[in-house]
């Protein structure tokens, strides 16, 4: 059974169409890119998987059930670009937040998370450096068994050396059967993780397919191919 | 879930309710050592004192509806509207927290003019009292639970005005707040025009003057708590179909 599946998805902002008609199906086990230029419809995209936004028509499918419901939300793991935490916690309470919501949180593997990127866990978030609040985010979301992440930037925010950490993070921490969809402009930093990227552009799927497959196919990386198709 | 939101809610709101009430006692306890060393001017400094004590307390409401526009309408909502906890859940916590609030406020309000009180003219006075004369309510308990009651249905209520305002005007796009507004104003115009609209109810006077103001107490209650439900039930609809986060 597909972990997520879009059909024939539209999302209109006043008559403006920020996802045009998108049909999507993303399998079990596989990190997606959901690669496109500013305002191609990426977080959109995310928010509407999450239930946060309400397709203006189509159909949307997750684990098996709609978006927005909490047996939905209990499977789905959610990194927002924004952030979206308490910035009156500390990142102990923070831990202890998504332990009392969330069945499937590691709290072992977020307290190691946080000892490797030196978070102090008493630290409140508004003491916290912009980097250090996303990296506290991403660890939380990436802490969770779920079955499937939606990562909208997740390392827009944050230094090189934390950005290899926290992609290894990725792969490390995330359950094989589940999925990961990464949405992202530091495409040359994720390319090594993806099994598949999706190129959205004006609110449309122009692109789908298997990274090997577009490498061989196109003899030339993700990042190369997203410079020549969206080459300004 | 619900027991994990309260729990939630009162660890957030208790920080601002908490500074609310401690300002509420020191300038109740403050009025005490400036009114008598002012002399005339004292008087004046206990009205202001008075008035920012009661202002204290009534500003629980406000807070109330902060929070629900800061932790669900805002960039808070990206965490809360996605823990598996329903819209239902969601709303009950911040009705439930509301009420509990305004309850401890009002005590706390209460006890601050007491304090204030203290050692002026006709502090021996009852403080809820006409010239003089307390309110006893008939010596009635029930009627006293019943006020209570009303009290907390239109505190739910009055949140749930504002609730269903917010949430109504953050699903546009664009002026979200001038919105709310907007959709604050239609709704408290419905609701008046349904009150005049509709038939007024069939009142069996008995004669018996505290049995007809435990029914007109009760009226009121249903008649609230009805206009109260009109707006959950808006409020849940824009948060399930039309929310709309920046």
């Amino acid at each position: 059974m597909a972990v997520l599946e879009y059909r024939e998805v539209t999302k209109l902002y006043g008559g403006v169409a920020a996802l045009d008609g998108v049909d999507l199906t993303i399998e079990p086990g596989r990190i997606v890119g959901l690669l496109g230029p500013n305002g191609c419809g990426k977080s959109t995209f995310l928010k509407l998987a999450c239930g946060l936004l309400a397709p203006t028509a189509g159909e949307i499918e997750i684990c098996g059930g709609r978006p927005g419901q909490p047996a939905t939300h209990a499977q789905v793991s959610f990194l927002p670009e924004r952030m979206a935490v308490p910035v009156w916690m500390t990142a102990a309470q923070l831990v202890d937040f998504y332990q009392d919501f969330y069945g499937d949180f590691r709290r072992d593997v977020a307290l190691q998370m946080l000892s490797d990127l030196h978070i102090d866990p008493a630290l409140r978030v508004r003491e916290m450096s912009k980097g250090t609040r996303e990296k506290v985010q991403l660890i939380l979301a990436m802490s969770r068994a779920a079955l499937l992440y939606l990562l909208d930037e997740p390392i827009g925010g944050v230094d090189p050396a934390t950005r290899d950490y926290i992609l290894s993070t990725i792969i490390a921490n995330y359950n094989p059967e589940a999925s990961v969809i990464v949405s992202t402009h530091l495409i040359a930093d994720v390319e090594k993780l993806l099994d598949e990227v999706v190129f959205l552009q004006n609110g449309q799927v122009i692109l789908h397919d298997e990274v090997d497959h577009l490498r061989e196919s196109r003899g030339m990386s993700v990042d190369a191919l997203f410079r020549e198709v969206f080459k300004c | 879930m619900l027991k994990k939101l309260l729990k939630q809610e009162f660890l957030a709101t208790t920080r601002v309710m908490g500074i609310l009430y401690l300002v509420m006692l020191v300038l109740a306890m403050g009025n005490q050592l400036l009114v008598n060393s002012l002399g005339e001017l004292g008087e004046l400094v206990r009205a202001l004192i008075l008035l920012m004590a009661m202002a204290c307390g009534l500003a629980t409401v406000p807070v109330m509806i902060v929070r629900f526009k800061q932790n669900l309408l805002g960039d808070e909502g990206y965490l809360m509207l996605t823990l598996p906890v329903s819209v239902h859940q969601h709303l009950w916590s911040k009705l439930i927290v509301s009420a509990v609030w305004s309850a401890l406020s009002a005590l706390m309000t209460a006890l601050a003019l007491n304090i204030i009180r203290y050692g002026s003219e006709g502090a021996d006075m009852p403080l809820i009292s006409i010239n003089g004369t307390p309110l006893t309510f008939g010596g009635d308990g029930l009627l006293v639970a019943e006020l209570v009651v009303l009290g907390l249905v239109g505190v739910c209520t009055i949140c749930l005005q504002f609730y269903a305002a917010l949430a109504a005007g953050h699903g546009f796009s664009r002026h979200k707040m001038l919105l709310s507004a907007v959709w604050f104003v239609g709704l408290n115009a419905a609701t008046s025009l349904l009150i005049e609209l509709l038939p007024s109810p069939d009142l069996h006077f008995r004669g018996n003057l505290m049995a007809d103001v435990h029914q007109a107490v009760w009226l009121i209650i249903a008649g609230t708590a009805a206009v109260g439900a009109a707006y959950y039930a808006i409020t849940v609809y824009c948060l399930q179909r039309h929310l709309n986060l920046s």
